[in-house]
C-alpha cells in the first residue's frame, strides 16, 4: 500500500519551477563572462571547449582539491603548486575545485553573521578575481557554491570572473546552518541553474559531484547511474543547462570505478565531459606510504579509462595525508607530480586490459540506471507530482531521502535479506566494505573464544540516526557470540528504547550515533531509565560529539557520557569485553 | 442431507434479532426482531422474535436450532494490565477488544493501591494480565502480581505475560481470583503481538462463566446457544469475508464500521500484499485482524461526548443547515437522556446524520495508524508508520444502527472519508457497501459451526446485492 503521496512532500509555498527558470534565464542575459588565465593560455572561451579539444586529441587533464583556512592561504598555495610543477618540469594541474567554507552556501548578506567554520570564504570582488587570475589553473566553483540558499549569488559571481564549470547540484540535498526554508533554497538552486543555462552556448557547465548527494549512501551503483540521469533530466531537459557529473571518492575497486564511469558516460547523450574523477578516499589508512599504492592504482585505471574511451575528464589525485589532515601545498604538489608521471605508462598497459568485462558491467549498470530513472519519474507522475517542474522534482527527491529513494526506485530482484529490499545490480564499495568488516570482526571475535557470559545476554541495539551500517555490524557480531539481540532499528528516540528495554529486561543497551546528538541522547536515555527503574548497562559508539554553546565545532562528549554511567568502547571487540 | 434451518440470534442490549438461514445454501430466509426482555428472561424476547421470523415463512419453530451471540446485560467487560503502555498493555487491550469485550480500563507501569482500586470499582468480568516479552522482564511483572495478590477479586483472571513466570504468577494470584487461566504471552516478541490465544481464552471464559453469571435467563436454550460476544461475531465475519473458505476465495482486505448508540466500532482484516512503500514501523506491529471501540462516540448514550470531541465541525456543519447552536445542543442532550429516541422530524434526521459523520470520521481515524515524517539533516525525510495502514483498502462496509437502517449510510461514510487527514493511514477510496440485512453478526455466529454457509450468507446478502 502506498504509504504517503509524494505530492504531500511539496511545500505549499513553492512557486512554479518554470517561472523560476524563466527569471533565471532573463537574469543570465545581462551577465558577461570573464576570461580566466587558463582559458586565455589555451585560447578557448570556456573550460568545456578545451576539454573537448583535449578529448579529441587525447591530451590527459588533471584536477586537484584545494581549500586552506583562508582565501589568502589558498591563493598562495596555488601559486606554489604551479611554480613547483614548472620547476620539476611537469605539466601543471589543469584545474582545481575550490573547497570553500560552508558559509559560502548562504546568501551574500547572511554570510558575515553565520558562525565561521573551516575553509576559505570569498568576501569581495578581488577574492573572486584572484580565483581565475592568480595562475593558469582553471577553477571550478565547487563546494557550497550551488546547492544552498546562496546559489544564485555564487553563480553570478563565478561567471563574471571566468569560471565556466560551477557546482555542486547534488549539494542541494544539504542543509545549511540556521536555514530551514526548503522553498527559498530550492528556488535559489533552480534560478542559479537557469543562469548557467543562459550561457550554455558559451560553454558553461553545471557540475554535480554525485557522492555529495544521496548516491554517497546508496547501496547499488545502478542507483548512482539512475540518480545521475534524474539530475541530468532536471538540469538539461527541464532547465536547459549543460550538466556534467563527477564522482568516485567512495569507490576503492578501480575496475568497478571504470565500469561506473563508463555507465555514467553512456547516459550522457550530449557528451558534456565528466568534470573530474575523484580519487579513492576509502582505501586510505593512517599509513601514508601505503596510501601511495591506493593513489597509483586509482589514478592509473581512471586515466586508462579516460584515454581509451576519450571521456575528456580529469582524474583527481588525493594527497596521501588527506585522511589525517587538510593537506598543505607540498602534499598536493607531490600527488600531482605522481599523477603526471603515471600518464607515461598508459600506452604500455592499455591494450592488455580486458575491457570487454568492464563493458559488460557497464551495460548492466546502464540497464539498471535507466530502470531506476523511469521508476522514479513514473512513481512521481503516478502520485501527482508535476514532473515537468524542476523545483518539484528536486524537492520530492530530496525529502524522500536516500533510503526511501533506493527502496522505492531501486532495481535488482526483490530480496529482503538486503538492507534496501533489493539485491543490488552491483553492490557499492561501502556496502562491500561493511560486509568485509563484518567478516573480519566475526573472525576476530571467534578467536576471542567468547565465553558463556555473553551467551543469552539480552542486548537492545538501536541507532539515533539513519546510519544502518554500524548497527548492522553490531547486531551481527552480538548474534555471533550467542547474545539475544533485540534490533530496535534506526532513528530511535531514547524514551522508546527504554520502553523496549523494560519489556525485554535487556542486560545492555547499545546505541550507535553519527548525527552529533550523543550528549543529549545519552542524558535523556539515562534519565528515562531511572524513571522506569531500569538498570541495564548502556554503551554508545560512533561519533560521540555534539554542538555545545560557545564552541565553533562539535565537542567530544565522552567524558560527560562516562560521568552519567555510559560506556564508550572504541571497537566492537572492546564492547564484547565490557559487556561480559 | 443438510437442509436444516439455523436461527442466528443476537441478544443485543435493546433488541433481540433473529435471522433464519438455510445451512446448505446460506440463504437468509426470514428475519425477526423483538425487545430484549432483560428484566424477566431474555428467552421471552427471543421467542417473540423467532415467532415473527418463522411466521413469515410458515416454518415450525421446533425444527430450528439456535446459535447466538450476546451483548445483553452490559456485554463483556475486560480490564487489561500490562507493563509498558505502548507494548504489553496495548497487546492485552487489543486481545480483549478482538474478543469482543469492552475495555474500560488499561493499566500499565507499577500497580499501586489507587490503580487497583479502580479495578474493584469498575467490576470487570475478566482481568487480563500481561507484562514482559518471553524471556524478558520478570521483576516488575512479579511485583505487579504481588500487589494484585493483596486484594480479592471474585472474577476470573487470564495470565498472558512473560511465559517464564506465568506459573509463578498463577501461584501468587491463586487466592485472589475465582479462576485462573494461563495462556500464551500476548507479546512474546517486542515487535509482534500474539493475541489469538488470549482472545480464545477470553471467549471460553465468556461462554463458561460470564454469560451465565449475568442472570439473563434460566433457560437451557440460552446457555446452550450463546457461543460469542456479539462484537466478536462481527470481527470473525469480517475475517472470514476477507480470507474466504476452502471452497470460496476471500475478497481481500476489508473493514466494517458500526455506529451504535453507545460506541462506534471498526473492524478490519488486512491481507498483506507485496508492499513497495512499506514504512518503518514504530511501536508494536498489529496483527492483521483488528477491532477498535470508541466509547466516546455514539448516537445516543455517547452523543454528548461525541459532540464535545468534534464540536467545531459539528456546530459549523449544523449552521450550514440552518440549525442554530442552542437547538443543536438541546437535541444532543435529549438523545443522551433518551437513548431510545427515534428521529422522525427532518431536523432531527439531519442532526443524526451530522453526528454519524463525526463518529465515523473519528473512529476511522483512531482505528488506523499515522505516518510520521522525521526530518534528518542532509538525509531527507524518513517515514514511520504507527498503527495499521488502510490507505488502499478496497472495501468498507457500513453495518448496524444508523448505517444499516437509514438511507444515508453511503453518504455518511463518504463524508467521513473526505474529512480524513493527509497523514492518516485511513482508506482513500474504498468501495462502500451497506449491510442492510445486518448479516455480518449473523454470519460471524454461523461461521463457528459452518464457515461455508456463513461465507455464502455474506456473499448473497452483502456482496451480490451491492456490487
Amino acid at each position: 500500500m502506498d504509504a504517503i503521496d509524494l505530492s504531500d512532500l511539496i511545500p505549499s509555498d513553492l512557486p512554479d519551477g518554470r517561472e523560476i527558470v524563466a527569471e533565471g534565464l532573463a537574469l543570465g542575459e545581462n551577465v558577461v563572462i570573464g576570461e580566466s588565465l587558463y582559458c586565455k593560455e589555451k585560447g578557448v572561451r570556456s573550460e568545456r571547449e578545451w576539454r573537448e579539444i583535449a578529448r579529441d586529441k587525447g591530451i590527459p587533464c588533471t584536477c586537484m582539491n584545494i581549500g586552506l583556512s583562508t582565501w589568502g592561504e589558498t591563493r598562495d598555495a596555488l601559486q606554489n603548486i604551479y611554480e613547483d610543477a614548472l620547476v620539476r618540469g611537469v605539466r601543471p594541474p589543469d584545474r582545481f575545485n575550490l573547497i570553500a567554507e560552508r558559509r559560502m552556501g548562504l546568501p551574500k548578506d547572511r554570510r558575515a553573521e553565520a558562525p565561521q567554520e573551516t575553509g576559505p570564504c570569498l568576501w569581495n570582488e578581488k577574492d573572486w578575481w584572484e580565483l581565475t587570475q592568480t595562475v593558469p589553473i582553471q577553477p571550478e566553483a565547487a563546494d557550497n557554491m550551488i546547492g544552498g540558499p546562496g546559489s544564485l549569488d555564487n553563480a553570478l559571481d563565478a561567471l563574471r570572473v571566468g569560471i565556466t564549470c560551477i557546482g555542486v547540484l547534488s549539494q542541494y540535498t544539504w542543509r545549511w546552518p540556521y536555514w530551514d526554508d526548503e522553498t527559498s533554497q530550492v528556488v535559489s538552486v533552480v534560478k542559479a541553474a537557469a543562469v548557467l543555462a543562459s550561457k550554455k552556448n558559451d560553454g558553461v557547465v553545471f557540475d554535480s559531484y554525485l557522492e555529495d548527494g544521496y548516491p554517497g549512501v546508496f547501496h547499488d551503483y545502478a542507483s548512482y547511474v539512475g540518480w545521475a540521469m534524474l539530475e541530468r533530466y532536471v538540469a538539461e531537459d527541464l532547465i536547459g543547462a549543460a550538466y556534467a557529473n563527477s564522482w568516485g571518492g567512495l569507490t576503492q575497486n578501480p575496475i568497478i570505478k571504470s565500469a561506473v564511469t563508463l555507465a555514467l558516460e553512456a547516459v550522457n547523450p550530449n557528451r558534456v565531459p565528466i568534470s573530474f574523477l575523484q580519487g579513492d578516499t576509502i582505501g586510505n589508512t593512517p599509513d601514508f606510504d601505503a596510501n601511495m599504492a591506493v593513489l597509483v592504482n586509482d589514478l592509473m585505471m581512471s586515466k586508462l579509462t579516460d584515454m581509451r574511451y576519450r571521456l575528456g575528464t580529469a582524474p583527481l589525485a588525493v594527497p596521501v595525508t588527506e585522511t589525517e589532515r587538510i593537506p598543505d601545498w607540498r602534499e598536493v604538489a607531490q600527488v600531482q607530480t605522481i599523477s603526471r608521471k603515471c600518464e607515461e605508462y598508459l600506452p604500455l598497459i592499455e591494450s592488455y586490459i580486458d575491457w570487454k568485462k568492464i563493458e559488460e558491467l557497464r551495460n548492466q549498470l546502464v540497464v539498471g540506471g535507466k530502470q531506476f530513472f523511469s521508476n522514479a519519474l513514473g512513481t512521481m507522475k503516478k502520485m501527482g507530482v508535476d514532473i515537468a517542474d524542476p523545483a518539484r522534482v528536486l524537492i520530492v527527491m530530496k525529502l524522500l531521502g536516500p533510503e526511501k529513494c533506493e527502496e522505492l526506485f531501486g532495481v535488482g530482484d526483490r530480496d529482503d535479506s538486503y538492507l534496501r529490499g533489493h539485491k543490488p545490480v552491483l553492490e557499492t564499495d561501502l556496502v562491500r566494505q561493511t560486509m568485509e568488516k563484518r567478516q573480519a570482526i566475526l573472525e576476530s571475535v571467534a578467536k576471542m573464544n567468547p565465553d558463556e557470559q555473553l551467551r543469552d545476554k539480552k542486548v537492545v541495539v538501536a541507532s539515533t540516526d539513519v546510519h544502518e551500517f554500524a548497527k548492522f555490524l553490531l547486531t551481527s557480531t552480538l548474534e555471533s557470540v550467542g547474545s539475544k539481540v533485540i534490533d530496535f532499528g534506526i532513528n530511535r528516540d531514547p524514551e522508546d528504547i527504554v520502553k523496549v528495554a523494560l519489556e525485554t529486561d535487556a542486560d545492555a543497551i547499545v546505541i550507535t550515533t553519527h548525527n552529533g546528538v550523543a550528549r543529549s541522547f545519552g542524558t535523556t536515555l539515562v534519565h528515562s531509565m531511572k524513571e522506569a527503574g531500569l538498570e541495564s548497562s548502556v554503551f554508545m559508539g560512533g561519533v560521540l560529539n555534539e554542538d555545545i554553546e560557545g564552541s565553533d565545532v562539535p565537542v567530544d562528549v565522552r567524558e560527560h557520557l562516562h560521568k552519567i554511567g555510559i560506556m564508550t568502547p572504541d571497537t566492537v571487540e572492546d564492547l564484547l569485553g565490557e559487556l561480559r | 442431507m443438510k437442509n436444516e434451518v439455523t436461527a442466528l440470534v443476537d441478544f443485543g442490549s435493546t433488541f433481540t434479532k433473529v435471522a433464519l438461514v438455510e445451512l446448505e445454501t446460506g440463504s437468509l430466509l426470514a428475519k425477526g426482531q423483538a425487545h430484549t426482555t432483560i428484566k424477566t428472561d431474555v428467552i421471552e424476547g427471543y421467542g417473540r422474535a423467532l415467532n415473527q421470523a418463522c411466521d413469515k415463512i410458515s416454518l415450525d419453530k421446533k425444527l430450528v436450532t439456535p446459535l447466538a451471540a450476546s451483548s445483553a446485560g452490559g456485554g463483556l467487560s475486560v480490564a487489561a494490565i500490562g507493563l509498558v503502555d505502548d507494548y504489553t498493555a496495548t497487546a492485552a487491550r487489543q486481545a480483549a477488544l478482538n474478543a469482543g469485550a469492552k475495555v474500560d480500563l488499561v493499566l500499565s507501569g507499577r500497580l499501586n493501591q489507587t490503580s487497583i482500586g479502580v479495578i474493584t470499582k469498575l467490576t470487570p468480568d475478566i482481568l487480563l494480565f500481561s507484562g514482559g516479552t518471553d524471556g524478558g522482564q520478570t521483576h516488575q511483572v512479579l511485583s505487579n502480581a504481588r500487589k494484585l495478590a493483596e486484594f480479592r477479586f471474585d472474577i476470573p483472571i487470564i495470565i498472558a505475560c512473560n511465559s517464564e513466570i506465568s506459573e509463578q504468577i498463577s501461584e501468587i494470584l491463586t487466592e485472589s481470583f475465582s479462576d485462573i487461566v494461563i495462556t500464551a504471552n500476548v507479546l512474546p516478541d517486542i515487535t509482534k503481538m500474539n493475541i489469538e490465544p488470549a482472545r480464545l481464552a477470553i471467549s471460553r471464559i465468556f461462554i463458561e462463566k460470564v454469560i451465565m453469571g449475568k442472570g439473563l435467563s434460566q433457560s437451557n436454550v440460552f446457555s446452550q446457544s450463546v457461543i460469542l460476544p456479539t462484537p466478536q461475531a462481527v470481527l470473525i465475519a469480517v475475517e472470514l469475508l476477507s480470507k474466504g473458505t476452502e471452497l470460496s476465495e476471500g475478497i481481500g482486505s476489508v473493514a466494517a464500521i458500526d455506529i451504535g448508540g453507545a460506541t462506534t466500532d471498526v473492524h478490519s482484516s488486512i491481507i498483506e500484499t507485496d508492499n513497495l512503500t512499506k514504512m518503518n514501523i514504530r511501536g508494536v506491529i498489529y496483527p492483521p485482524l483488528k477491532r477498535s471501540v470508541q466509547g466516546d462516540l455514539g448516537m445516543r448514550w455517547s452523543s454528548k461526548s461525541a459532540f464535545e470531541v468534534d464540536q467545531d465541525w459539528i456546530v459549523e456543519t449544523a449552521l450550514r443547515h440552518k440549525i442554530a447552536r442552542d437547538e443543536l445542543v438541546k437535541a444532543i442532550n435529549h438523545r443522551q437522556i433518551n437513548p431510545s429516541f427515534l428521529s422522525t422530524k427532518i431536523v432531527d434526521k439531519k442532526i443524526d446524520e451530522i453526528l454519524a459523520i463525526s463518529c465515523a470520521t473519528l473512529s476511522i481515524e483512531r482505528h488506523c495508524g499515522k505516518a510520521h515524517a522525521v526530518y534528518i539533516p542532509n538525509q531527507g525525510i524518513d517515514m514511520f508508520q504507527e498503527g495499521i495502514n488502510l490507505r488502499e483498502l478496497p472495501l468498507l462496509i457500513g453495518t448496524g444502527g444508523v448505517l444499516s437502517h437509514g438511507e444515508i449510510g453511503n453518504m455518511v461514510m463518504e463524508a467521513a472519508l473526505e474529512r480524513q487527514l493527509k497523514e492518516a493511514l485511513t482508506p482513500v477510496s474504498p468501495q462502500l457497501i451497506i449491510d442492510r440485512d445486518y448479516v455480518l453478526a449473523a454470519a460471524g455466529i454461523l461461521s463457528i459451526s459452518d464457515k461455508q454457509a456463513a461465507f455464502n450468507l455474506m456473499r448473497h446478502n452483502l456482496l451480490e446485492m451491492n456490487l
